[in-house]
């Protein structure tokens, strides 16, 4: 989040400077004044769209995730994963850790592809984001054409790669193992 | 864009349901409070995101974005557009607000749906996150599956609904 600020930060900094050679400080202000007003317009739509933000996070937890995809699901498993990741709430810091958990736990992984296209092609939590400044037209298209994916790339994964799941397994306790040893390398420090 | 108040409409109504649904397991206050907290934390960047708008709208000229990625540029735009979409960084905060002000009046509908489809799908950003967690197969995997699918996504669009 911090690095985002500063990233953009930055960016909006060389526009402005961009702005200033190319039409002295006027240009500097016109922009920040075009920005803004974009802003306004859309105020009433943000604070519906964040208020279903909330409202969606304390609906659903991450139990309820886990019962769903943790065990054998079989050839239903890119299903639910499908409806489950368009439906649970969190930033990739969240759901990356959660899918080596759910692998871990034996979720196949076909159900782990379907879970995070769903998550990252329609997300509940971030389709009001999308409407507020895309609109609800567009939105709606992308939905459609986009709605076969999950389960399909899912369930191809399960039929035609059903042996992944040990090796991907094998890769998640490497990285798991790597990491306790760095933290236990940190606490004799 | 579609009028503004469409949106509203919809927004206001699937809050409205939320709310009834979450009142009836009595977390609509706490509901609500998670949501204005969220809109504090993400403020500053709001702020920021929509200066940047505000510049990329004054120095970015339209005829090279449409030569690029709107009608004229035909199914190059549903490679240029995906690619674009995979390489900006900042969440839903930065990216929805550059697309619809910077992008939207100069791209096609396939274009579009290809541009936000491999924005969420195939992300760069997302890459130290799967390398950290799940590993180099499944960062494979994924990847070799979903690379292409913004692009059949954007040029199923144009067929369907027309560009």
């Amino acid at each position: 989040m911090n690095k985002t600020v500063i990233g953009m930060a930055s960016v909006a900094f060389t526009m402005a400077v961009i702005a200033y050679i190319q039409g002295g400080l006027s240009m500097v202000a016109e922009g920040i004044f075009l920005g803004m007003k974009t802003l306004v317009g859309i105020f009433p739509i943000l604070i519906a769209a964040f208020a279903v933000a909330g409202l969606v996070s304390v609906l659903i937890n991450k139990d309820s995730v886990s019962k769903w995809l943790g065990s054998e699901a079989g050839w239903k498993g890119p299903f639910y994963g499908t409806v489950i990741g368009a439906m649970v709430p969190g930033g990739p810091f969240f759901f990356y850790p959660l899918m080596a958990t759910l692998i871990m736990s034996g979720a196949s992984v076909g159900t782990m592809i379907s879970f995070v296209a769903a998550k990252t092609l329609w997300n509940v939590a971030r389709l009001p984001i999308e409407i507020a400044f895309v609109g609800v037209e567009l939105t709606v298209i992308r939905f459609l054409v986009t709605v076969p994916f999950p389960v399909l790339a899912g369930t191809f994964v399960n039929v035609f790669f059903p042996n992944l799941a040990e090796k991907i397994k094998q890769d998640i306790q490497l990285l798991q193992q790597k990491k306790q040893s760095r933290n236990r390398g940190d606490s004799i420090d | 864009m579609i009028p503004l108040t469409d949106t509203l409409v919809v927004l206001s109504g699937m809050a409205a349901l939320l709310l009834i649904l979450a009142f009836r397991k009595g977390l609509h206050v706490e509901g609500l409070r998670g949501g204005f907290r969220m809109f504090l934390n993400i403020l500053p960047l709001l702020l920021l995101a929509f200066i940047l708008v505000g510049y990329l709208n004054l120095l970015l000229p339209k005829e090279v974005l449409q030569s690029w990625l709107g009608e004229e540029a035909g199914w190059k735009g549903l490679f240029i557009g995906p690619a674009i979409g995979a390489l900006v960084q900042g969440g839903p905060f930065a990216f929805f607000p550059l697309f619809d002000s910077v992008f939207r009046d100069s791209v096609t509908t396939g274009t579009a749906v290809a541009m936000i489809t491999a924005w969420g799908m195939i992300n760069v950003g997302h890459l130290p996150y799967e390398a950290a967690f799940l590993g180099p197969r499944f960062i494979m995997l994924k990847y070799s599956i979903y690379i292409l699918f913004p692009t059949v996504a954007g040029f199923l669009a144009n067929l369907i609904f027309g560009p």
